[in-house]
């Protein structure tokens, strides 16, 4: 990674959601590159595992939601708020079929109240990060940009709308926004062991088969976390440069895998002779859904790091520590 | 419009102090419905709403649409089989302004309402329709000349439409999670959404449209002003979406898994009228030398007006516009001649409701 680009040299960054999945990740990157990272965190403690507290122990915290405008906009004026990376989310597919309003409050209000935070005070760059769900269902894949951002279900919803507020900042006020949108994030450090990847490597661990509720046959993007961070960065490096100010980029590694696939790769590389268990459960998701980084490449000159092998053996040596020192 | 059917029936509207939602109070009224008005006060003074004194006839809760819980307990008490939902910020120049409310009224309003109605349902409250109204703009606007239909895709640039689009996908939202059409037989609702554009009618006196604002300077007797007097807008009166509001709302009633969808409601394409000709219209129709004068400044003809297509409502519904553009300010000048006389308003409202509905009795 590109840790050392004098760009970020200094540079007064908020991150919202840093407690997070990706928001850890991206925290440690900033902190690397010379960033002085200020994180957004809801409610008082840090609830999130002990492995990252160190390197949460450099920077500056402000505490409080999303919900709260004038808390957002009194932190971007005490650090000086140059970049904001927005990655607070309700980010639980089944949360949101659960408590709806929740998911629409921290997802849409929350990215509503960040942006009209910058809004009134001079931010030179904001990503948003959306997802491959805010396109909704579309029989026609892979998604590029111009696809219509149409979800259907709550959570897919939350992230349309959000999104769709964010072009509306950047057309109506000119806030210089970008929009990411990644397909399922995996990598070391996701302890939400409802998602695919952290589910089928703990139940190996445990000597448990893995379980596939579906019939296996969905096909989605699985992009490492390191690449979504570079991602990220590279994008917010080049804004001004490129004049992509409002525009949405699709990042993936252009290999999209059946959760078959998924699972039965992961058996292999733990040399696992454990049998997944299908559950065949109705699902009426879209069968196929995956992104072209058609754009990514051509306009940034992105490409992905990491293979899935390569990402998927990353992930499974992190989750192995995780549980040998957890157990 | 059948009387039979809304003869006692429950019904609960949302921003029904509003300019649209006071005349469908008044249409509700005329029908034999059992009325609740949900709503902050009048947004304008003077108001159709206080000068109808329609307080005095539909009992009105004056509460906030962001205070879920209010709006949860006032349709767990009122049990209302049909929930009309008008409670927004309805401007495009106040969204520029102040977002943020905006977003809070039009998104997260819809969300609580959505959420009551759930929750009601829940409870054992059959509910049984429910219509939230939004507007032609929460297409992505295309800039093309063809008029948008129900499947177009949803966006815009502004606030005021952003926050549309939001609340028509938080709708589809809620109706594809907890009011599905394959549970219609447990949960009962038909969940529809409405989109029309600006209407006019008497007792508008909402900021920056054209009518209100010739209105108010024909009743101060002054000399009125056009910027734009080439564009090309269409003009529909009130009563004709509301009228297929209500059409909606009897089908869904009874049969919701037919018309769980959103819906058009918008003018004939003949009724597009250039600003010049509607102007020219009310002061010929005013009397009293009444007068217009085009501003100077470059005047350009605005190419990509944005039409609704409303072949559905048209073919599913029976519904069709049934005041064209003269007739529609025949009643506009008529409404405000008698505020002018001091009148009674309510008596004006029921006579052209009347009006409207027997041309309603006579096609069937």
């Amino acid at each position: 990674m590109n840790s050392m680009n004098p760009f970020w040299k200094d540079r007064n960054v908020l991150v919202t959601g840093c407690t997070g999945f990706l928001g850890r990740y991206l925290v440690n990157e900033l902190t690397k590159s010379g960033v002085n990272v200020t994180g957004l965190i809801r409610g008082k403690g840090l609830n999130s595992s002990s492995f990252h507290e160190d390197l949460c122990s450099n920077i500056n915290y402000v505490h409080g939601t999303l919900a709260d405008l004038p808390m957002i906009q009194e932190a971007l004026e005490k650090y000086e708020i140059d970049t904001v990376f927005h990655l607070a989310a309700q980010s639980i597919v089944g949360t949101a079929n659960q408590n709806p309003v929740h998911t629409f409050e921290t997802n849409i209000r929350g990215t509503w109240n960040l942006l009209e935070a910058c809004r009134h005070h001079p931010v030179k760059r904001i990503i948003i990060t959306s997802s491959e769900k805010s396109y909704g269902h579309h029989t026609r894949v892979p998604l590029d940009e111009t696809f219509p951002l149409q979800g259907r279900q709550p959570y897919d919803v939350s992230k349309s709308c959000a999104d769709l507020i964010a072009h509306t900042y950047f057309y109506t006020y000119k806030l210089p926004v970008c929009i990411t949108r990644f397909g399922n994030v995996y990598g070391g450090g996701d302890l939400n062991f409802n998602r695919i990847i952290p589910q089928t490597i703990r139940s190996i661990i445990h000597h448990k088969s893995p379980v596939i509720r579906s019939d296996g046959t969905f096909v989605r993007d699985y992009f490492h976390v390191e690449d979504a961070i570079h991602a990220m960065m590279l994008l917010a490096e080049k804004m001004e440069e490129l004049e992509i100010a409002g525009e949405a980029f699709n990042f993936s590694n252009e290999k999209p895998l059946s959760v078959l696939d998924v699972v039965t790769k992961i058996l292999t590389v733990m040399n696992s002779d454990l049998h997944p268990i299908i559950l065949k459960l109705a699902n009426n998701e879209s069968k196929q859904q995956f992104l072209s980084a058609q754009k990514a490449e051509e306009v940034l000159g992105w490409k992905p790091i990491f293979s899935f092998d390569v990402g998927l053996k990353r992930t499974i040596e992190w989750y192995k520590e995780y549980f040998r020192l957890g157990e | 419009m059948n009387k039979d059917f809304w003869y006692g029936k429950k019904v609960l509207v949302t921003g029904h102090t509003g300019f649209k939602g006071s005349w469908l109070c008044l249409l509700l009224y005329s029908l034999g419905a059992k009325v609740t008005g949900y709503s902050m006060r009048p947004p304008t003074s003077p108001s159709l709403f206080e000068l109808c004194r329609i307080d005095q006839l539909i009992p009105t809760r004056y509460a906030d649409i962001r205070d879920i819980n209010t709006l949860q307990s006032t349709i767990l008490e009122l049990m209302p089989e049909i929930v009309i939902h008008m409670a927004a910020q309805p401007l495009v120049r106040a969204s520029y302004l102040n977002p943020v409310e905006t977003y809070e009224i039009n998104v997260m309003g819809t969300v609580h309402l959505l959420e009551a109605v759930r929750n009601a349902i829940h409870k054992g409250i059959p509910i049984k329709a429910v219509i939230n109204v939004t507007t032609d703009k929460c297409y992505g606007n295309k800039e093309w000349f063809w008029g948008y239909r129900e499947n177009d895709v949803l966006g815009g640039y502004d606030p005021y439409s952003s926050s549309k689009a939001c609340s028509e996908l938080v709708t589809e939202a809620y109706r594809k999670s907890f009011f599905n059409l394959e549970d219609y037989e447990s949960h009962g609702v038909g969940v529809a959404t409405a989109r029309a554009g600006n209407v006019i009618g008497g007792g508008d006196w909402a900021v920056d449209r054209l009518i209100p604002d010739c209105i108010k300077t024909l009743l101060r007797g002054e000399k009125i002003k056009i910027r734009n007097p080439y564009a090309i807008r269409p003009w529909q009166h009130v009563l004709d979406p509301l009228s297929g509001y209500l059409l909606l709302v009897e089908k869904l009633y009874s049969d919701g898994k037919q018309y769980s969808e959103g819906w058009n409601f918008g003018p004939d394409d003949d009724s597009g009228k250039s600003v010049e000709w509607v102007v020219k219209s009310l002061c010929s129709k005013w009397g009293e030398d009444a007068t217009y004068e085009i501003e100077n400044g470059r005047h350009l003809h605005e190419a990509h007006q944005l039409r609704l297509d409303c072949s559905k409502a048209k073919f599913k519904l029976g519904w069709y516009p049934k005041w064209n553009t003269e007739c529609a300010i025949d009643k506009v000048i008529e409404w405000t001649q008698a505020y002018q006389s001091n009148s009674d308003l309510m008596a004006v409202c029921m006579k052209q409701i009347d009006e409207y509905r027997n041309i309603d009795m006579k096609s069937i």
